[in-house]
Formats: structure tokens, C-alpha cells, sequence
């Protein structure tokens, strides 16, 4: 398990995403996996126990702010490593934000619009990486 | 001799010749005869000057009563004149939407005009004050009167009463002879607070929704520009370098509409924490020096080592924010010579000055300098840059924090000082 490359699981409902972010940590050498929403990020993250996840906050069926929640009920899923990576300041939700999602215990909560090379150097400082 | 006198003689003595009387009696009779003559021309004189007076009276009292008729005339026409004016007022008053109410010197009601007693849904004058101070509560009703009678104007731009939006202003009405009372305007701005929301809303919601479409355009650019068949050619690389920045330009705009909406609800997550400004500033400077380095433009800050300057309690990605805007545009607006940025420490504030060499701003857009959208006639001169609202979110965000940021001055093709100023918090003095 030590020589395979981290898994990171990406959750968001836009394909488009999902594609660019898979492609970009591909290429840096980790292995990815998806889900398209809550329920299913879930599921995955309960069956694959990835190293990172990286989770959409709006997302159908469940959005990924309970699915956190209900990740850190579980005790097999509780020590998982979560990051938001959204587009805050919703204006139709301005009650998320930074101070919320960290409440939830996820590890931070970055911007969609980042650069991917500084996605890359941010994964790697989660992963504690050098 | 007197005939009266004679003719008493003639009764009480009868015929006497006048040589028979004697020289005694002679002397006695002419004096006598005398006073009869005097008195005579005294009456006469009395009667004259009565006479006289009296044509002078009638004279007199002739003028007073045209002088009368006139005055009476006047007084006619000028009460007409202000019957006529003041039904033209009364007609203007119950005509207007606008609420107005009228408070004399000592703050008591002496008009209510017909939209006010709508607005406040009351029937009686008498009641209005009464209810607008109950029902506007949170605007300090009484406070504003007693200042406004005092010689100070308020103005409220926007309270939200019973479902509607008012805007009220306080003022005080003055005469040579002082003050003589307050007049309150009630403007319901309901419909067009409303429209405003709605647009912010949508402007919001639009500029959301940009925001993953424009990610993804992004990220995809960054991902082609990785690969190899395209960092060999330097065409294709070039293109890709377009796509890409200006997918970053499109975000930026979208982020600052969005930034504009959290400020103007106030909904500010401001992370307020111990910044060095100073350092701060060095570190963003650093980070211009390429972009000033291209365009020719010397960038400097001048050393503050002297100056000793404490950390301020800020949210420090907000100054970020501010310092780049500013920065950003002094270098964007400069063709040639230089930006100078210093700072002055005062004892209950720390200023930094942001001085170029540029294009400069004319009086006109000075004045629309930190509003929404308007980029002013800069505009026409300069190519555009950004979404118009860098300056607006900047001054929202220095005042929120507790500063200011200002133009200090500017002069069209000679340059601006812009100045960003944050008091500093009075030191504990240990006695």
C-alpha cells in the first residue's frame, strides 16, 4: 500500500470538472476516482477509503456539507481526509462559508477558480507530501 | 368811540352831549371803548384761526381717508396674493407622494400634508408625529427633531417600516430670525429598492453560476498548455496563454460582482487578525515589480524602518484585496515614469500614500471616482480595466475594517496620490 500513489476521490455533479481535476492529478502521479453527488461520494469513500477527498458543497441528493457529516458519524470514514473545493459566496446561500465548512472538520475549503499547479502543491501539503 | 359802547351809554345814561362830559370820564370811555375794539379784534383773529384750522382739518382728514382707501386696497390685494399662494402650496402639499410634515420651533405639529397621513395610515394631523416616532423606531425620531431644531439636518437613506422602505430626512428650516422648525420628508422608496435588490440578486446568482464554466475553461487551458505538442509550438502555446488569461480576467470580474453583494449585504466573513501591513505591502509590491518592469514604469516603496509601525488588527486577505486594486490601477493608468508608494505615521493613524505618474483623473470622474460601474471618462483614454468596481469594493471594504481609502489629489496628465489610511489603536499609556 505504501508504494501505490494516494488515491483522491474527487465529488461534484459537473462532468466537466471532474474530467480537468482527473486529468491535472493524473498527470502529478496520484490515482483518482469520482462520484457525481453526496450519496454516492459516500459510498465510494466508504468502500475505496481514499487518502483525500475533494468534495463539491452543492451537490444533488445530498449536498457535500451533510455528506461530510454523515462521513464523520461513520467510524469507518470518520478519519478521512476532506477539503471543499467550491465556489463560496453563493449568493442564494451566503450561510456557507469558510468558518462553516471547517466546523464540519474538513481540512479546508479553496475556490474552484484556483490554479491546478496550485491545487497540486496544496494536495501534496495535505497529503503531507514533501 | 365803540358803537356798543355808544349804544350802552344811550340806555343806561340817555343823550349826553359830548361836551358836557367831563375829561375824566372822556379818558375813562376811550379805554373802555378800547377793550370793546381789542376784544373785537380778538375774536376776530379766533374766529379767522378757527377757520383756518378747521380747512386744515378737513384737509388733513380728506388725505387720511384716500390715504385709507389706499391702504385698505393693498391690505385687500396682498391677503389676496397670499390666499393665492397659499392655496397654490396646499394644492402643491396634497397633490405631492411625498410625505411631509411640518413641526414648528418648538417641535409641535403645525402641518401634515395629505401623502404623509397615507403613509402613516392616520386620519388626524394631530396623530402623525405620534405614530411615526412609534412606528419608525429604528430611526431615532426624537433625536433627529431636537437636532434639527438646533440647526442640524439629518437624512436616513433607507428604513424598513411595515413592509415598505423609507428613506426620512430631518430638516431644519432657518430664517434670519433662527430657526423656526423642522420639516420631515417621508419618500416611500419601496418599488425602487425593491428593483434594486432584484438586480443585485440576479447580477449574483448570473455571476455564480459563471464561475464553474470559467474554472473549467481554465483549468482546461492549463491542462493543454502541459502538454507536450503544444509547448513545442510557440503559436499554439500563445493562443492557449489567451484563452487561459482571459478566462482569469472573466473570473476576476465575476469574483468582484460577487465580492460587491456579500459587502452591500454586509455578510462580510472579514477574518480579523494582527497583519504587518507593512510587510504586507513590501511582499504585493514584490509582486508587481514584473508587470511595472514591462511597461517601463519604476515601482518603489519607500523604506519605513524609521517609523516603527505596530501591527494592525485587519483581515489581511481584504487588504491584500485593497492593495492590489490600487497598486493594479496606478501601474494600469501609467505609461511612463513611476509609482511611489510611502507611508506617514501619525499619532492616531498609520497613512499610505499610492502616487503615479499617470493619465491622472479630471474633476468630473473624481467626483464618481468610487462609485459603482462608472469608470468615467478614463474610460475613453485608456483601455478598459477590470469590472468598473475595484475602487467601490476597495472604499467598502477600508471603512469596514475601520479606515478610509481616499484620492488625495489628481491632476489629468500629471498623475494621483491615492491614500489608504487605518487609525491605530490608542496606546495603553503605563503610568
Amino acid at each position: 500500500m505504501i508504494n501505490q500513489p494516494p488515491l483522491i476521490l474527487i465529488v461534484d455533479d459537473e462532468p466537466d470538472i471532474l474530467s480537468m481535476y482527473k486529468t491535472k492529478l493524473e498527470r502529478a502521479g496520484f490515482r483518482v476516482i469520482t462520484a457525481p453527488d453526496g450519496a454516492q461520494g459516500i459510498q465510494v469513500a466508504t468502500a475505496e477509503r481514499p487518502d483525500l477527498i475533494l468534495m463539491d458543497v452543492k451537490l444533488p441528493v445530498m449536498d457535500g456539507i451533510e455528506a461530510q457529516q454523515k462521513l464523520r458519524e461513520n467510524a469507518a470514514t470518520k478519519d478521512l481526509k476532506v477539503v471543499f473545493l467550491t465556489a463560496f459566496s453563493d449568493p442564494a446561500r451566503p450561510e456557507i462559508d469558510e468558518n462553516l465548512a471547517k466546523g464540519t472538520g474538513a481540512l479546508d475549503f479553496i475556490k474552484k477558480g484556483i490554479n491546478l499547479d496550485e491545487l497540486v502543491a496544496k494536495i501534496r501539503g495535505y497529503l503531507e507530501l514533501p | 368811540m365803540h358803537r356798543v359802547l355808544e349804544r350802552q351809554i344811550k340806555h343806561y345814561i340817555g343823550n349826553v352831549k359830548s361836551e358836557e362830559i367831563s375829561a375824566q370820564w372822556t379818558a375813562l370811555l376811550q379805554v373802555i371803548s378800547d377793550t370793546y375794539a381789542h376784544s373785537d379784534d380778538d375774536r376776530t383773529l379766533l374766529l379767522r384761526s378757527l377757520e383756518l384750522s378747521s380747512k386744515e382739518f378737513v384737509e388733513i382728514n380728506k388725505k387720511l381717508k384716500s390715504e385709507n382707501e389706499i391702504i385698505e386696497k393693498k391690505v385687500k390685494d396682498r391677503t389676496q396674493e397670499l390666499e393665492y399662494e397659499r392655496t397654490k402650496l396646499n394644492e402643491v402639499a396634497r397633490h405631492m407622494n411625498t410625505g411631509a410634515i411640518l413641526l414648528d420651533g418648538i417641535g409641535k405639529v403645525s402641518f401634515v400634508n395629505e401623502a404623509a397621513m397615507r403613509l402613516l395610515s392616520v386620519t388626524e394631523a394631530g396623530k402623525a408625529v405620534e405614530v411615526f416616532t412609534t412606528q419608525f423606531n429604528a430611526v431615532s425620531v426624537k433625536e433627529y427633531i431636537k437636532k434639527s431644531l438646533m440647526g442640524e439636518s439629518t437624512h436616513v437613506p433607507e428604513v424598513e417600516v411595515f413592509g415598505k422602505i423609507f428613506s426620512v430626512s430631518f430638516i431644519s428650516l432657518k430664517s434670519e430670525a433662527g430657526i423656526f422648525g423642522t420639516l420631515i420628508w417621508l419618500y416611500d422608496i419601496t418599488a425602487s429598492k425593491l428593483l434594486e435588490r432584484a438586480k443585485n440578486q440576479f447580477i449574483a446568482v448570473a455571476s455564480h453560476e459563471m464561475r464553474t464554466p470559467l474554472a473549467i475553461i481554465r483549468g482546461n487551458a492549463e491542462l493543454l498548455l502541459d502538454e507536450e505538442v503544444i509547448r513545442k509550438d510557440s503559436s499554439l502555446t500563445h493562443k492557449i496563454g489567451v484563452i487561459m488569461r482571459n478566462a482569469i480576467r472573466l473570473l476576476g470580474i465575476v469574483n468582484d460582482f460577487l465580492d460587491v453583494q456579500i459587502l452591500e449585504w454586509k455578510k462580510v466573513p472579514l477574518t480579523m487578525e494582527l497583519v504587518d501591513i507593512v510587510k504586507l505591502l513590501k511582499e504585493t509590491v514584490a509582486d508587481f515589480s514584473e508587470l511595472a518592469a514591462a511597461k517601463n514604469i519604476s515601482l518603489t516603496l519607500t523604506p519605513s524602518s524609521a517609523l516603527a509601525i505596530p501591527a494592525l488588527t485587519l483581515d489581511k486577505r481584504r487588504l491584500q484585496q485593497i492593495y492590489i486594486n490600487v497598486i493594479g490601477n496606478a501601474i494600469h493608468y501609467t505609461q511612463k515614469g513611476e509609482v511611489t508608494i510611502s507611508l506617514e505615521k501619525r499619532a492616531d493613524s498609520v497613512k499610505i500614500l499610492f502616487q503615479d505618474t499617470g493619465i491622472g483623473i479630471d474633476r468630473e470622474d473624481q467626483a464618481r471616482l468610487f462609485k459603482k460601474f462608472e469608470i468615467g471618462k478614463v474610460f475613453l483614454r485608456s483601455k478598459e480595466y477590470g469590472s468598473g468596481l475595484g475602487l467601490y469594493i476597495s472604499g467598502l471594504l477600508a471603512r469596514l475594517m475601520g479606515g478610509d481609502l481616499k484620492l488625495e489629489k489628481s491632476e489629468v496628465d500629471v498623475g494621483s496620490v491615492f491614500s489608504l489610511t487605518f487609525p491605530l489603536v490608542p496606546e495603553v499609556k503605563v503610568l
